[in-house]
């Protein structure tokens, strides 16, 4: 938080360059304009902190409550591509990450940390850039990955964190990755799996393509399913697990944003204590130092007669 | 004797496994020998084995081993119904004949069933993005579900099976009796080996919240819809609206199936 970096700033270090016609009173009389300043924007900044906490504690209570609903929806489609078992293949893979971040920041660590650990996987492998993209969900993880691998990235969506995710909306994420044409063998969404009000942990959920299950031993035990059923089935579970993801990605940012907006009020009240009884001294010392002068000027006056 | 109080754990698995590798040999004969060899018959085979020998043994008896040789051979029926009916159902939906996999497919419900009958071993999901119905429940005896390849009746131990949801009544029987009906616009339905059931819906609810006035509107919206369309995919949207308002105007008026 750079305003309590310059705030403190403030405490630490004597005004030195500050004009001294008066060596004394206008140096003082500067900084008392300046502490009142200093003091004035920061409890606006509390006041602005606070609110924030407000607004994100009842989004918060929402989305906790629709991901509970959510919770059985997802697990169990996340179960199938959990279930399946896949041969390794030593051909280079085909991947494709999916950021699932949104459009708003302040809200600590949640999208940095997606950030964070996309961008290290992308530097890992030198071999197979050309092989892994990005679907970019949420202005932040674009912003954070546009600059060092604008290629890899494949789509981007925004609009997202405003309002709470809605199965359409990841209906139509689903459709353009498939409709995309990047025919990805793997694909992982990175998210925050929301643990309690004050935890979560970034997490990976994998995600096999059409071909993968297609020819992996455990879908032979699925009696009578044709190429149809199963593409169809596939792309309703791709939508369904993605929802899922988000919704917890939403969960979790609301969680984060509320925590950190909290912190800042508590460090904000801290400061402002701080200044305030640095403002007071500081009066104290002007009036003193001005009340000195009056009278050493009216005892050199005596002293004269 | 103690005929009906068994009950038998067929290696299934193992069996269905070898069953898919027949080629030309006689399925029957196969099944016998698959049966007979079985873990859960090895109980009865064995005392059969001993009554044999004893027999045997003895240069002169009045016993015979009809009782064990009668267990024996009723615990490989058992093994081999079962069995039997699934190979010939498979085979049979394999074909291309939809009426046939319609039959099929309602009869599979029924003969794949266990004769025990341990019909509350089914762990039944039924959930939407935004509402959960059942979840991981227990109490549900049969689900009738509208899939692309026809109105399908799952219960405890149905043959793992993966399915897409057309518009349609879904109807819950649970075990006190209660009969639930759910109007479902589209989803998956997945059937997991180890029999518990997962039905995912996009929208699904109560039919007694349907709106019949709201569905017809509906109805001749997307007709109005379907006349405008300029293009495959705009014509192909406004069909499946018709195909979804259609059946919620059927099951709003208490039609189900």
């Amino acid at each position: 938080m750079s305003f309590v970096v310059k705030a403190v700033g403030i405490l630490q270090q004597p005004a030195t360059g500050v004009l001294l016609w008066n060596n004394t009173s206008v140096r003082n009389m500067a900084t008392l304009k300046d502490i009142s300043r200093r003091l004035k924007s920061v409890k606006s900044i509390q006041k602005i902190t606070k609110s924030m906490k407000m607004v994100s504690a009842a989004k918060y209570a929402k989305a906790e409550r629709e991901l509970r609903a959510a919770r059985s929806y997802g697990l169990s489609a996340k179960a199938f591509y959990d279930n399946l078992e896949v041969e390794k293949s030593d051909t280079p893979q085909k991947q494709v990450l999916i950021a699932a971040t949104s459009d708003r920041g302040l809200c600590g660590a949640a999208n940095s940390s997606i950030i964070k650990s996309i961008r290290t996987q992308l530097n890992e492998e030198k071999q197979n850039l050309e092989g892994t993209k990005v679907v970019a969900i949420g202005d932040k993880s674009r912003a954070g990955l546009a600059r060092t691998h604008s290629a890899n990235i494949l789509l981007s969506v925004n609009e997202v964190g405003k309002r709470s995710v809605v199965f359409c909306d990841a209906a139509a994420i689903a459709q353009q990755l498939i409709s995309s044409g990047f025919e990805f063998d793997s694909a992982e969404i990175v998210y925050n799996k929301f643990k309690s009000a004050i935890a979560y942990t970034t997490s990976r959920q994998k995600v096999l393509s059409n071909d993968t299950i297609a020819a992996s031993k455990s879908i032979q035990v699925y009696d009578s399913t044709d190429a149809d059923v199963l593409r169809s089935f596939q792309e309703y579970n791709l939508a369904s697990v993605l929802y899922y993801t988000m919704k917890e990605n939403a969960t979790s940012e609301q969680s984060s944003r509320m925590t950190a907006m909290d912190n800042a009020t508590k460090n904000a009240g801290e400061l402002i204590n701080k200044l305030t009884t640095y403002y007071n001294r500081t009066r104290q010392s002007v009036i003193t130092t001005e009340l000195i002068e009056i009278i050493s000027g009216a005892a050199a006056l005596e002293q004269k007669q | 004797m103690g005929v009906g109080g068994h009950k038998h754990h067929y290696n299934d698995s193992n069996i269905e496994k070898e069953m898919k590798s027949i080629g030309d040999a006689d399925p029957l004969a196969k099944l016998k020998e698959l049966c007979s060899q079985d873990h859960a018959c090895e109980h009865f085979k064995h005392r059969l084995q001993e009554c044999t020998n004893r027999v045997n043994s003895k240069p002169w008896t009045k016993e015979t081993c009809n009782e064990e040789l009668l267990d024996f051979l009723h615990c490989v029926d058992e093994c081999m119904a079962m069995a039997a009916t699934r190979f010939l159902i498979r085979t049979a939906t394999a074909s291309r004949n939809p009426v046939f996999r319609l039959m099929s497919a309602r009869t599979q419900a029924t003969s794949a069933a266990p004769v025990t009958g341990t019909a509350t071993d089914m762990l039944f999901t039924f959930a939407s993005p935004s509402e959960v119905f059942y979840t991981q429940a227990k109490n549900v005896r049969q689900v009738d579900v509208p899939t692309m390849s026809g109105n399908m009746g799952i219960l405890a131990h149905h043959v793992p099976i993966l399915g897409v949801l057309k518009p349609g009544v879904v109807s819950v029987f649970e075990t006190d009796g209660n009969t639930k009906r759910f109007f479902v616009s589209s989803g998956s339905i997945a059937v997991h080996p180890d029999s518990s059931v997962q039905l995912l819906a996009e929208e699904a609810t109560a039919v007694e919240n349907l709106d019949s006035t709201a569905a017809h509107d509906a109805l001749s919206d997307a007709q109005r819809r379907l006349g405008a369309a300029k293009d495959d995919k705009q014509k192909a949207e406004a069909q499946i609206e018709i195909e979804c308002a259609e059946a919620a105007i059927k099951a709003a008026s208490g039609v189900f199936q």
